[in-house]
Parts: C-alpha cells; structure tokens; sequence
C-alpha cells in the first residue's frame, strides 16, 4: 500500500478522495476482461486497494452507464461475469487521467 | 470446496430478496461466484474454511445495503428532492389537526360532564396521539414517494435557468403533492373513525350512516379534485374550466356537508345523545356544535373559491 492506511483519524477524507480513482484504475484495467475478484485483486496489486462491497456496486453502476460491458462466461466450473472497458469508458477513463494528472500537479503548487 | 455452504446461501437469498425481481437471477449468480471465489483465496492465504466464508460476507456488509447499493435505491427514507415538500406540509398539518383534536377531545370530555382536570386529561393524549398520527401517515406518503417516484438519481441536478421566468402560483407540482398528501389523510382518517374511533373509549364522530353513500359520493368529489389538480400540473396552468370544476367538486362537498350536519346526520348519534342530554334550555349544545362546524366549512370554501380566482387570475397575467 502506498498511503498509510492505520491512520483511523484520516480514513473518512482518504476514502473520499480516493474513491473516484477506483472509477478509473477499474475502466483502465478492464480493457482486458475480468471478473469481480479478479479485478479486485488486480486492483489491490495495482495500489488501488477496494473493498468488495464498493467494486461490486461499482461495476453494475459502470455497466448500467455503458461504460463497461459484460458477458457471462459459462466454461469453467464456477459461471463468472466477465466486465470489458467499452468505447465510451476508455474516453472516460482518458478524461479521468487528465483531471487526476492536473489535480496533482495543482496540489504541488499549493503554499 | 464448490458445494455452497449454508451461510453464503443465506446472504445471496437476503440480498436477492431486496433487488428487483428483474436482476434477482443474475444478482445472486454474480454474487454466490463473488464470495467463492474469494472464499478460495482466503483458503489459499491459508484461513480455515469456515473462517474464510465467514469474513468475506462480513466484509460484504448489511445484505439490505449491499442491495440497495447495487440497484441504485435510496438509502434514506426522504431524500433531498421532497424533504422541503415533507417539511412544509408536516407543519401545516401540525398547526391545524392537533389542536383541532385537542378541542374536539376537550369537547366530548367537557360534555360529558367532565371538570376541568378531566377536560385537560383528554386533551393530552389526543395531542400526542393525533401529532404521532400526523407525522407517520405524512411520512409513509413522502417515503412512498421517494422509492415510487425515484429514478435512481438522488441529486437534484439545479441550475438558475430552471427557474421559472414569472412565478405561476396556479402550477406548482407541490399544490398536487400537497392535495393528494391531503386527501390520503383525510380518506384515512374517516375510515379510522368508522373503524377503531379516536382515543381510550373509541369514540366515533361521525354517523354510521353516513356510510357507503354518502362516503362514496365524497371521496369522489375527493378525486375530482385531484384529477383536476393533476391536470393543472400537467398544463402547467389553470383555466377556466378546470377551475370551474374544481370550484364545483368544493361547492357540493361543503354545502352537502352543511345540509347534512343541520339534518343531523352526521355526527355520530351516542354523541348526538350525550350532546342533548349536555344542553341547557338557554344553551342548546347541538345547535352550538352545528354553528361552528357550519362556520369553519364555510371559511373553508370562501378560501377555496378565493383560491380559485386568485390563481385564475395569475393564470391570465401570463
């Protein structure tokens, strides 16, 4: 992990300000399909650490706004929902990358 | 390790049961691979089985919240889009039943021989019954209209264009709210006095016979009035006809209303009964209770009929 997260005092702020980037880092990911524990996992080693009861809601809000599509891969033994960046959710995910790049570099800049 | 194992069944089935029927299927599949998979990696990170199982739908939360998190629901009970509306109407009605009731449950007491201690005593429970009754009924609409009403955003997306270029008073989508709040309310708690009564002893003002004619004939004055009200909303605004009906539904109501009440018919006869054996021959308590209730009725409809050319009037401004 990246930030220290034991800090119980700042956890209400941190979860706040990282939860768009979860938005992102998921959109970015999942040009490659995957699946609900997969992508968390993904997400946890990328230093995007989620819960599971964010990411899912998350992905089915996502799918819903067109931003991912999906597809339900029967092959295997367990039956498992494969999510998959589309067109609109890769501009979004550009979008995303700027804003968090020029929010960076302006927080540099504060006093 | 791939048989489901009670306790995760039992979490799918909870959540499933608080999404739409729609998505239940695919909810639940999505949901019972979500916790094996994870299961597993517990298992391989070395946690024992049931450990395991146990901590992922731990983490998972609330099956009610994780419910409403997936399908977009509200997670409050009136949410920003009524709560002024909520507000507004819930005082409104504080103002005006409470101490209605209070008099009304002052008044049975007083006459039926009571001193003051008794008449005070009475008076207490029906404030706190009526305020209790007031507030969960007005509630359970608005929260209603929430989840009815609500098309999964919650925020209220306002920008200064959105406001009207010259206020039509006549239009407004909370006079329908507030009229159909309103006549919930009264509907219900005529059928409350028909069937369980105000306070300790039951007491039922209202005449049994007034009951299924005349009830009938006045919840559909209710509902025309409602109807009209809906399409003003829809039009945007009133017109003559409109409000010529409306006038109309609120002309028959209370002069019916007031026939009704000099014929006797309408308070219920034990009351009628304690009232006449209340009065005096130099005060006729009956013929007291007729010219009051005569009277609010009458300011009633003078502020509908007022209402009415007002917002006529506004309508014809624009």
């Amino acid at each position: 992990m990246v930030l220290d997260m034991s800090d119980e005092e700042f956890d209400g702020h941190l979860q706040e300000l990282r939860r768009g980037t979860v938005v992102l880092a998921s959109l970015r990911l999942l040009r490659e399909p995957g699946y609900g524990y997969g992508l968390l996992e993904q997400l946890s080693a990328a230093g995007f650490p989620t819960d599971s009861n964010t990411l899912y809601p998350l992905l089915r809000r996502l799918e819903k706004q067109g931003y991912l599509v999906s597809e339900w891969n029967t092959e295997e033994a367990r039956p498992r929902k494969f999510y998959r960046t589309s067109d609109a959710g890769l501009r979004l995910a550009e979008t995303l990358i700027r804003d968090v790049q020029a929010i960076a570099a302006a927080a540099k800049n504060l006093p | 390790m791939d048989t489901d194992t009670t306790l995760t069944e039992r979490y799918v089935s909870a959540v499933a049961r608080s999404v739409p029927v729609a998505d239940r299927a695919e909810v639940s599949a999505e949901l019972r691979a979500s916790i094996a998979d994870e299961r597993d990696g517990r298992i391989a990170a070395g946690e024992e089985a049931g450990a395991a199982e146990y901590a992922v739908i731990a983490e998972l939360g609330d099956p009610i919240a994780y419910a409403a998190s997936l399908s977009g629901r509200p997670l409050v009970l009136i949410g920003p889009r009524y709560y002024a509306a909520w507000l507004r109407l819930l005082r409104l009605l504080l103002a005006i039943v409470v101490p209605v009731a209070a008099v009304i449950a002052g008044l049975v007491r007083a006459i039926g021989g009571g001193d003051v201690g008794a008449v005070i005593g009475a008076m207490i429970p029906a404030i706190l019954m009526s305020g209790v009754q007031v507030s969960f009924w007005t509630t359970l609409v608005f929260a209603a209209l929430e989840r009815l009403g609500s098309t999964g955003d919650t925020v209220l997306e306002w920008t200064p264009d959105k406001l009207p270029r010259t206020v039509i008073l006549g239009a407004r989508i909370s006079d329908l709210i507030g009229m159909a709040v309103m006549t919930v309310i009264l509907i219900g708690s005529v059928i409350w006095d028909r069937t369980i009564g105000w306070g300790d002893d039951h007491v039922h003002v209202l005449a049994p016979g007034l009951w299924p004619w005349v009830m009938t004939a006045w919840f559909g004055l209710l509902a025309i009035g409602l109807v009209v009200e809906v399409f003003v909303a829809v039009r945007g605004r009133w017109n003559a006809p409109l409000a010529a009906v409306s006038v109309a539904a609120s002309l028959v109501s209370m002069l019916g209303a007031i026939v009704l009440v000099w014929r006797g018919a309408v308070i219920a006869p034990d009351l009628m009964a304690q009232m006449r054996a209340a009065s005096t021959p130099t005060a006729d308590v009956v013929q007291i209770v007729n010219i009051s209730i005569t009277a609010v009725l009458g300011g009633i409809l003078i502020g509908i009929l007022f209402d009415a050319y007002r917002k006529l009037g506004l309508a014809r401004e624009v």
